[in-house]
């Protein structure tokens, strides 16, 4: 190649690039959220993605599926794709700490969505909306008189039968803390090591996967008998009248948020978002179709009776669990990590 | 074929015996490269490079903690221990398995060759998370392997094959069976199988002749599988984290657990720069005990 083809070729390039830069800054009016897929984000997307955008006449974009490591390099390298990301706690603690994430203005929120928020839920760098909750779940006909408490799931002898769980990346390692000390108010800090030693004392009569539908599937199978899992994960199956059912003394509550990057392209745009979908209302209304809880405690009044108690943190069991630290978690993940490699050469 | 046997017998007299390669032309630097170095140094080198600036580097600059992590627990190493056994048992099974079916191939009929061969090729057509799938439906606990056995009387109750080695073991040999097969048939289907003709007419027993002319003359294409299976296999993601249980946990899905849950991208980086190291002192250790030259020479 003569280096005169190599410059106009180098041009051609550019000019591309510089075209490809000016149509992305002429949608001004765009805004793309990235969310977690599934079930979950099908109905998020149902009502209160495409609801805003009939509202506002804003193009919202959809984008599905992330992990941690590409959504970090992702705004660490400043090519920011979306405006408004659902992330979990502990994510949004990890990029608040980089500094990766615009803070909310709490002020600006309005008056009707505020009230409702836990004083502790109000994050400087995220904005509440649902959360989950670890549950146990169990085969009704192999326990018809179902275990209460994580010292059951432990207790073999009492239950006989396999368990299930989510391995290498969310050993029960909370679960295995309660077992031994059920005082939920004093759970953090726990040892992890001993945590781990009372999962090992389980040996096979625990079958790990390293996925929730899969765990989820050892239980419709029968593959197991009782199973750790997210309590969104059970709702195809008590849908459909398996012999199944949800404990939920000792479980656990996950917040998700909304966050908006930092470097996000239509970061006005997030923020208008942010204070339109906040409304109690509209909050509730993904209650029924995820059985995921609104943080906002003012959405339970647009919640039907019969839903409200198979939502994490509704009035009536929010105090047989309590939220994870999410904090505390994040700061032992290396330790938990540890104990799984541990866990796999005893 | 001269040269084919002097590869056998003699290596030195190999390189005597076969033309000197011919060499570029030392003073010019070959500009064709240029698009290919291009390519390579900043979608190979590059991310190379950060990966082993990021194993050293935590949050308050320069650090080693990383390296200090990984030598101050033995379960790591275990677990390092364990990705190499892994990568030599499966190894072990897809040569044995592997040079028979690539014998059985270059020996058969050519339009029927060819149609088994197609077989070994279709599993590539498919991803890999699709016939790791496949693995967990036929040895679930209520897969086609266990139905068979207990309608056969074979076993009283459901065996659990997910979460032990036997299950990882048997899909990471069926998943890289191709890659031996493939390098060991290239390799057969170029010799002369009258030298074993030859052997026999000189008084050597079936057995003999294969021992002693045909098994030699395969060794590039053995060592050529063996390399890339056990690279492949030691790097495997998938299929210990599908079949495997705590047990069957490798140094990949440590690196996975660090990036995604951790949140460690030091002792990530940490752990990838030491399985690179472990990988490329193999390497070095195979060049010095192996005769490379005529493993890459000798595949014509």
């Amino acid at each position: 190649m003569s280096s005169r083809d190599f410059r106009t070729s180098i041009l051609a390039v550019g000019t591309a690039l510089g075209l490809a830069f000016s149509a992305a800054g002429a949608a001004a009016e765009d805004l793309t959220i990235l969310s977690l897929g599934g079930n979950y984000q099908e109905n998020q997307s149902k009502y209160w993605f495409k609801p805003y955008a009939e509202a506002s006449g804003v193009t919202v974009k959809e984008a599905a599926g992330y992990n941690f490591a590409n959504l970090k390099v992702m705004i660490q390298s400043g090519n920011v794709e979306a405006d408004v990301i659902d992330l979990s706690a502990d994510s949004v603690n990890a990029l608040a700490k980089d500094k990766l994430l615009e803070p909310i203005d709490w002020k600006s929120v309005p008056q009707s969505c505020l009230a409702g928020i836990p004083q502790d839920m109000r994050h400087p760098y995220a904005f509440p909306t649902i959360q989950w909750a670890m549950v146990m779940a169990y085969n009704t006909k192999t326990y018809p008189n179902g275990p209460k408490s994580w010292a059951d799931f432990w207790d073999v002898k009492a239950f006989p039968g396999k368990r299930g769980s989510i391995g290498a990346t969310r050993p029960p390692v909370e679960q295995a803390a309660m077992a031994e000390n059920p005082d939920i108010a004093k759970l953090y800090p726990f040892d992890i090591d001993k945590a781990f030693d009372k999962i090992a004392a389980l040996g096979s009569d625990i079958v790990f996967s390293d996925g929730y539908a899969k765990v989820v599937q050892f239980l419709a199978d029968g593959e197991v008998d009782m199973i750790v899992i997210p309590n969104g994960r059970m709702v195809p199956m008590v849908a459909e009248g398996k012999p199944v059912a949800i404990n939920w003394n000792q479980h656990l509550r996950y917040p998700n948020f909304f966050v908006i990057p930092k470097g996000a392209p239509h970061a006005e745009a997030a923020k208008k978002f942010l204070n339109w979908v906040c409304e109690p209302e509209r909050l509730a209304a993904l209650a029924k179709p995820t059985n995921y809880g609104p943080i906002n405690v003012d959405a339970y009044k647009f919640i039907d009776k019969d839903v409200a108690p198979l939502l994490p943190g509704n009035p009536a069991t929010a105090a047989e669990g309590r939220v994870a630290d999410a904090e505390w978690l994040g700061a032992h993940r290396q330790d938990i990590a540890r104990g799984w490699a541990r866990l796999g050469v005893r | 074929m001269a040269e084919t046997m002097a590869h056998a017998n003699d290596a030195a007299a190999s390189a005597a015996a076969s033309p000197a390669p011919r060499r570029l032309s030392a003073g010019r630097f070959p500009a064709f490269l240029i698009p290919v170095l291009v390519f390579y140094a900043l979608f190979f080198g590059y991310p190379l490079a950060r990966i082993f600036w990021q194993s050293v580097h935590g949050e308050d600059g320069f650090t080693l903690v990383g390296f200090e992590m990984f030598f101050e627990e033995p379960a790591y190493w275990m677990v390092l221990a364990y990705t190499g056994a892994l990568g030599l048992v499966t190894l072990s099974i897809t040569l044995v398995c592997g040079y028979a079916v690539a014998y059985w191939l270059v020996t058969m009929n050519r339009s029927w060759a060819v149609m088994l061969m197609a077989f070994v090729l279709i599993p590539f057509w498919s991803s890999g998370l699709v016939r790791t799938y496949a693995w967990m439906v036929i040895l679930g606990r209520q897969g086609i392997l266990n139905s068979v056995l207990l309608d056969l009387g074979i076993i009283d109750t459901p065996f659990a094959f997910i979460g032990t080695n036997t299950a990882v073991v048997l899909a990471l040999a069926y998943y890289l069976m191709p890659y031996m097969i493939l390098s060991l048939y290239s390799v057969m289907n170029g010799i002369d199988r009258n030298l074993m003709l030859a052997a026999r007419s000189l008084g050597a027993s079936p057995i003999r002749a294969f021992r002693e002319v045909f098994l030699p003359l395969t060794r590039p294409g053995v060592l050529a599988g063996c390399y890339i299976v056990f690279m492949l296999g030691i790097g495997m993601y998938i299929t210990p984290a599908m079949l495997g249980g705590p047990q069957q946990t490798t140094l990949p899905l440590m690196i996975a657990i660090q990036i995604n849950e951790a949140m460690d991208w030091t002792f990530a980086a940490a752990l990838s720069v030491i399985l690179l190291m472990v990988t490329g002192g193999m390497q070095l250790m195979a060049n010095r005990f192996l005769d490379f030259e005529r493993l890459w020479g000798g595949a014509k």
